[in-house]
């Protein structure tokens, strides 16, 4: 077994023995890894708080063969970001993106950029550097490092343009809006304003970056926040847990 | 087939599911249990049937106890001013081993974490709630463990306890007594420094 070296951030964690835990790394070069820290739960264990979820780490582990986990070898916490811990909301915030990254991503499939913008944006809530946008766009980004980027711009049925559509309706089945022609015969579609859309076409794209000079109406942001979520909960074939504590 | 007695081999089974028990360490109670003197194996068998028929929650602060409350909540000498909150029995009793603290607790029942499907109603936070909205408590030391489902607790009771006028206080974290700052980890050296205090 090769050892490999990777920074990976603690995503999830379960006991597997007294004194031994199954630890899920979202790995930079190797994406979700499933380790198995031997003695992590000893008092005078190597990994220490290291192994704490949220935490950034660089890691060796021993990759696995077939089937099995792979082996902790070394785990060195690199930031812990501590400033989430004093604060509710933005830890809730924080978990919500751990549960993103570990329901939505697959062992050994590596997502380098999602990897550098989930580490950016927990740096970013950790030092307050946050704006009501920030979670939907990293949301609606890391749906298309995952390849599951929702078609904003246009109708999911005929791809022709929304524009001049007052109201439409969004599929998660087919990932995209519905113009009125084609929303027919549709179920588990829901209305969504086209403004919306379209904001979340700039966000996924990359074309609203200067968040701090951007003023979004509530109703749009709570438009925003449930087409983003329910997309991703349909994507995870289930209600993810942390939705009911995210604000 | 196995090799043993009935009984032998269902009393390997049953102390198998122990925790930290494997196979052959079973057998090896098992057999000394077997050529053990009657009353001291009978002894262990009580005091199990004693534990799981007498061993109840405390009514006031959720900790284990053998009566309808536990021998601190009852102890007339203790400050009924000042509570602390831990998760687990276990964390109560070891704060009562060293000897330290002189008022009363209050055991969470666990801790909140959200993405292993532990939310905040499966804890006895109401009790608690309903403890210190009574007014008469002067500190809340909040002593969940120092995990990050642990501070997400603290966090959560703070929360729900501010509307009350309690002090609120968290247990220090950093360096351990008798350790030295070239082996501690970076967790525990931020810790230790955000935690300083004036001397």
């Amino acid at each position: 077994m090769a050892a490999i070296k990777t920074p990976a951030l603690t995503v999830g964690r379960i006991d597997y023995s007294e004194t031994s835990q199954i630890v899920t790394f979202f790995a930079r070069e190797h994406g979700k890894v499933k380790a198995i820290a031997k003695g992590a739960k000893r008092k005078k264990s190597a990994f220490e708080g290291a192994l704490d979820l949220l935490a950034l780490n660089e890691i060796v582990f021993l990759e696995r063969g077939g089937d099995g986990l792979s082996i902790l070898t070394a785990c060195v916490m690199r930031d812990g970001f501590p400033e989430l811990r004093r604060d509710l909301d933005r830890l809730n915030t924080a978990l919500w993106i751990v549960e993103l990254l570990s329901e939505l991503t697959v062992e050994g499939v590596a997502h380098p950029e999602l990897f550098d913008q989930a580490v950016a944006t927990l740096a970013a809530l950790a030092r307050g550097a946050w704006h009501p946008l920030s979670l939907s766009r990293f949301e609606a980004q890391a749906l298309g490092h995952l390849g599951f980027a929702p078609r904003f711009a246009g109708c999911a049925g005929c791809r022709r343009s929304l524009d001049g559509e007052e109201r439409v309706v969004f599929s998660c089945r087919l990932g995209g809006g519905l113009c009125r022609a084609c929303r027919a015969g549709h179920e588990g579609v829901f209305p969504v304003a086209p403004g919306t859309l379209a904001l979340a076409d700039g966000l996924a794209a990359g074309r609203v970056t200067a968040l701090d000079r951007v003023r979004v109406a509530e109703p749009t942001l709570a438009d925003l926040r449930r087409l983003l979520t329910r997309y991703i909960a349909s994507l995870a074939g289930r209600e993810p847990r942390m939705l009911r504590y995210v604000t | 087939m196995s090799a043993y007695p009935d009984a032998l081999a269902r009393l390997i089974e049953e102390l198998g599911r122990l925790p930290g028990v494997g196979e052959k360490t079973a057998e090896r109670m098992a057999i000394h249990l077997l050529r053990a003197p009657q009353a001291e194996a009978l002894a262990l068998a009580d005091a199990i049937r004693a534990v799981k028929e007498s061993i109840r929650v405390c009514a006031l602060c959720a900790t284990l106890t053998d009566r309808e409350r536990c021998g601190v909540c009852e102890d007339p000498a203790r400050d009924r001013d000042l509570l602390c909150v831990v998760e687990q029995p276990n964390d109560m009793w070891a704060l009562e081993k060293v000897g330290a603290f002189r008022g009363l607790y209050h055991v969470l029942g666990g801790r909140i974490a959200p993405l292993d499907g532990v939310g905040p109603e499966q804890l006895t936070l109401g009790r608690l709630v309903e403890r210190v909205r009574g007014g008469a408590v002067r500190e809340v030391i909040l002593a969940t463990n120092p995990t990050l489902e642990g501070d997400a607790t603290a966090l959560y009771v703070q929360r729900a306890l501010a509307p009350f006028g309690s002090k609120l206080t968290r247990i220090a974290r950093g360096i351990p007594a008798g350790s030295t700052l070239e082996y501690a980890s970076r967790m525990i050296l931020t810790d230790a420094l955000e935690g300083r205090r004036a001397l």
